[in-house]
């Protein structure tokens, strides 16, 4: 058992084509803990209402209110690290933000190993991350490196 | 009879800032899903705004024996447009930075040089043809085929462009605008003839001998022709 509660991923189990998925439902619940826990973040200004208020966001032009991109970008980390295992190390992690998610969206977590190698011993695995919603979308896409140990002798 | 089957609408790091996968990126992607019975035989980089002659990739494409051409998306007054088939005449006549061409002048200098001209994510708000077309703005004299499938459009939004393309009797083609690696061939064009240069992609397209599918359609369709 890990500290983290999640198993190991060894580099020599990542291969090229590989694909790991998570569902996950943007509860405005889940937002408004966010919000509370990250208070005095300033990516996180909701002066206008746009991650907590219906009315708030539609005067901004937004169906819903909006998920926080730094919330969607630690949903999508928290994916990538689970899968890693205790021993791994998210390098680094670019994404882009192509639509809002919103709130009461369900979400495919998704990640695809796109590449992998082995650097001086360092078994390097690249990931393309999205995440996609029941309409087709893809709010979130990006990349992640993450380096494996190899599974011991 | 399907001949192959290309993605006409991808972008790489080499020349989209926006982009986070490799033209290698691509190819070894396209190698593995190959394994696992999916059939794309190329894809068309169709960089943002952007188009440098120069640049080839048939070297690195030849090994690993997929078809890579090169086009260009622009944008204008009725959203991007993808064009094929663009000669010194076209890159010297029309400056691709510009963010908000005439759709107008744009068709008729890519057809006046030969090429061919698709309006891209055509059900999309704003970037597409659809509200502009609801508005009465599209010359579509000038449009002979719309990419009716998009991987980075909505459900809804690609079935507003099939719904414009069936109306306005257009040929469809598919794209999947893969701007990360496991995006590529997500959605292709089928072609009843063999495409392997980029004059060959313009003839097929003028003739309207195209469609539009998606991996999985077209890996289906592969197998039961095997």
């Amino acid at each position: 058992m890990s500290l983290t509660g999640t198993e190991q991923r060894y580099f020599g189990d990542a291969e090229l084509g590989d694909e790991f998925e998570e569902s996950y439902v943007a509860r405005p619940e889940l937002v408004e803990t966010y919000l509370s826990v990250s208070r005095g973040n300033a990516q996180l200004d909701d002066e206008d209402g746009r991650f907590s208020d219906a009315a708030g966001a539609q005067a901004l032009g937004l169906e819903r209110p909006i998920v926080p991109g730094v919330m969607s970008l630690s949903i999508i980390t928290r994916l990538v690290t689970d899968w890693a295992g205790p021993a791994g190390r998210l390098r680094t992690l670019d994404a882009n933000f192509r639509r809002p998610v919103l709130h009461g969206d369900r979400l495919r977590l998704m990640a695809l190993v796109t590449d992998a190698s082995d650097e001086s011993g360092i078994g390097r695995v690249t990931l393309d991350v999205y995440l996609e919603n029941e309409r087709g979308e893809r709010p979130l896409q990006g990349t992640a490196v993450v380096e494996l140990p190899h599974r011991p002798r | 009879m399907i001949a192959c089957y290309l993605d006409l609408h991808a972008h790489s790091t080499d020349a989209s800032d926006d982009a986070g996968g490799t033209v290698e990126g691509y190819l070894k992607w396209i190698a593995a899903r190959r394994r696992r019975g999916y059939r794309i035989d190329g894809f068309v980089l169709t960089e943002h705004r952007h188009y440098d002659p120069a640049v080839r990739y048939d070297e690195l494409a030849g090994r690993y024996d997929v078809t890579v051409l090169h086009g260009a998306e622009l944008e204008t007054d009725v959203g991007h447009v993808l064009v094929y088939g663009i000669t010194p005449g076209l890159v010297r006549g029309i400056d691709f930075a510009d963010v908000a061409l005439s759709h107008r002048e744009l068709l008729t200098a890519v057809r006046d040089e030969g090429g061919v001209a698709v309006p891209a994510h055509a059900g999309r708000p704003r970037i597409g043809l659809w509200d502009h077309a609801q508005a009465g703005r599209v010359g579509f004299e000038l449009v002979g085929a719309i990419e009716a499938l998009n991987g980075g459009s909505s459900d809804e939004e690609n079935g507003r462009a099939r719904e414009l393309a069936e109306a306005r009797q257009l040929a469809s083609v598919g794209g999947s605008d893969a701007h990360f690696v496991s995006a590529i061939g997500r959605c292709l064009t089928a072609f009843e003839r063999p495409v392997t240069t980029v004059a060959g992609l313009v003839a097929e397209l003028v003739a309207g001998r195209c469609r539009a599918l998606t991996a999985e359609e077209a890996r289906a369709e592969a197998g039961a022709a095997d």
